[in-house]
């Protein structure tokens, strides 16, 4: 932690909002980033971003700079994210089984247009991948794709996600393998 | 070493979290591992898949909004603290005391006199909790008492509690510290039909002062304040369309300019976006020229407002701007 952001967080504590805000803007677009990435869409993550900063302005007096402000921030943000219920409506994924009309107008199963080479643009393949893996997150328990979200999205360590959790590497690495398997399972036929 | 700890090896080392000789180490291993060896290339397959899914980062424009919204709610909340609460918040009462059995006797015992004065005492007696304001008569009644800390140890006590006094004034609208009350009300006060007559009361203000009647007495800024908050987020639209015709009344700034465009981007209620608009339309005729944000939220609403008036009113403003 620097002099300045010291000095930011004193002035923060005693009240001065204006070093309130400076401080938030050092770090709000990583909040606003962690929330994008856990929840997928704008609305959520300024609602994230908002109750984030009301949390911190309201509680910035009892932190006691037993770690650096940063982690406190995005252990506040984690939290927030793991108890959000969306009020919008998601986007209603498709099965790999539901019938689709392909360009001949003949119905086939998406995974048959996939597997037999007819997304065979890189593009439209590597999106639909996108598409199932974040269908595959949607099956993950909350603590498992927040995990997923700091490492594999925010690119964080091991042991940078364990002070933001408040939890032990092995409980990281434990999430972490877990989601591994899961989303190898969801997405076999895809990467073979 | 078991396959089961290579394994485990394997995903931290994709995952960059392996150091030079965890990484050596499993290097060897793979080259005469043939299990191993595969199932790191399909691993690999797999993290390129998700590094393919990474979402953006997210764009300017939303972290300027997100800042926005988050700004104006932290300043809504603030201004929803009365004078009153932020008054009791600092009160806190240390007495001394011995033992925890002994505080509760005592504070019982308070709240029990306490209680038996409100009941039985005659509502002109004055109360020597609070000292009394002129102008002010009634009783305070003591509600939500929260302990904060009761060591025994220490023999102190601390707690919290609202405290709750009527308090009638009578006094000219002109009067600055009138003003400031109806302002404060018009935020806090929980009642929709109080907040109209408060509403009204204030919107009064502002035609008397902008004719000048008051003379040289100062508006009190909180007057403005409230009004602007009340045009954004009271839950109640009369009061919404109230308080943006006692805007009307004031000079047009930019606080009102941005209060305008916020009713007219975020308001469901079809007359109020119409008559923000039409309060827009007023200030351009009075020689206001329309910044680029205005024209960017008026040609948002052309295409996207629900209602047709509100529609061809944006379209027209914008062809007038044109024009000029």
């Amino acid at each position: 932690m620097t002099q300045e952001e010291n000095n930011l967080i004193i002035a923060a504590q005693n009240g001065d909002k204006s070093a309130f805000e400076e401080l938030i803007y050092m770090y709000d677009k990583n909040v606003l980033g962690i929330a994008f990435s856990y929840l997928g869409n704008n609305e959520d993550a300024k609602d994230i971003y908002q109750e984030v900063f009301l949390r911190v302005f309201k509680g910035i007096k009892r932190f006691e700079f037993r770690s650096e402000f940063s982690t406190w921030l995005y252990r506040v943000t984690t939290n927030v994210c793991l108890t959000y219920r969306s009020q919008k409506k998601k986007f209603a994924y498709t099965s790999l089984d539901e019938e689709v009309d392909d360009e001949e107008g003949e119905q086939r199963s998406l995974a048959d247009n996939i597997t037999n080479g007819e997304s065979s643009d890189e593009k439209a393949l590597s999106s639909e991948i996108s598409y199932h893996i974040d269908n595959g997150l949607e099956k993950l328990s909350p603590q498992q794709r927040m995990v997923f979200t700091l490492k594999h999205y925010k690119g964080y360590k091991i042991k940078e996600i364990s002070a933001i959790m408040n939890c032990t590497q092995g409980t990281v690495k434990n999430y972490l393998f877990f989601a591994t398997q899961k989303m190898r399972e969801h997405l076999k036929g895809f990467l073979d | 070493m078991d396959h089961k700890i290579f394994k485990e090896m394997i995903q931290l080392a994709l995952l960059d979290e392996l150091n030079d000789d965890e990484m050596n180490q499993l290097h060897r291993h793979l080259i005469e591992c043939s299990d191993c060896q595969s199932e790191y290339d399909s691993l690999s397959k797999y993290y390129s898949a998700i590094n393919g899914s990474k979402k953006e980062d997210v764009n300017n424009e939303l972290l300027l909004d997100a800042r926005a919204q988050f700004k104006r709610k932290l300043n809504y909340d603030l201004s929803k603290q009365s004078l009153l609460e932020k008054a009791f918040r600092t009160l806190r009462m240390n007495i001394w005391i011995y033992r925890r059995p002994a505080l509760a006797g005592a504070f019982s015992l308070i709240i029990g006199l306490f209680a038996g004065y409100l009941i039985f005492s005659p509502g002109s007696s004055k109360l020597n909790l609070f000292e009394e304001k002129p102008g002010t008569t009634g009783g305070t009644t003591i509600a939500n008492v929260r302990f904060i800390n009761d060591s025994v140890n220490t023999g102190e006590v601390e707690f919290t509690f609202d405290a709750t006094k009527q308090v009638t004034m009578k006094g000219k609208l002109s009067d600055p510290s009138i003003q400031k009350i109806l302002a404060e009300a018009l935020v806090n006060e929980k009642n929709p039909g109080t907040r109209i007559q408060t509403v009204n009361a204030l919107a009064d203000i502002s035609v008397k002062h902008a004719g000048q009647t008051y003379g040289n007495n100062s508006l009190n800024p909180k007057v403005k304040s409230a009004l602007l908050t009340a045009l954004k987020f009271d839950g109640n639209p009369a009061v919404r369309l109230e308080a943006l015709k006692a805007l009307l009344n004031f000079p047009f700034d930019n606080d009102i300019n941005e209060a305008l465009l916020y009713t007219l981007q975020h308001d469901k209620n079809s007359g109020l976006r119409i008559a923000a608009i039409n309060g827009l339309a007023s200030a351009t005729q009075n020689g206001k020229t329309i910044d680029p944000e205005t024209i960017k939220i008026l040609n948002q609403q052309v295409k996207n407002d629900d209602n047709e008036y509100v529609r061809i009113r944006a379209a027209s403003l914008l062809k007038e701007e044109n024009i000029q």
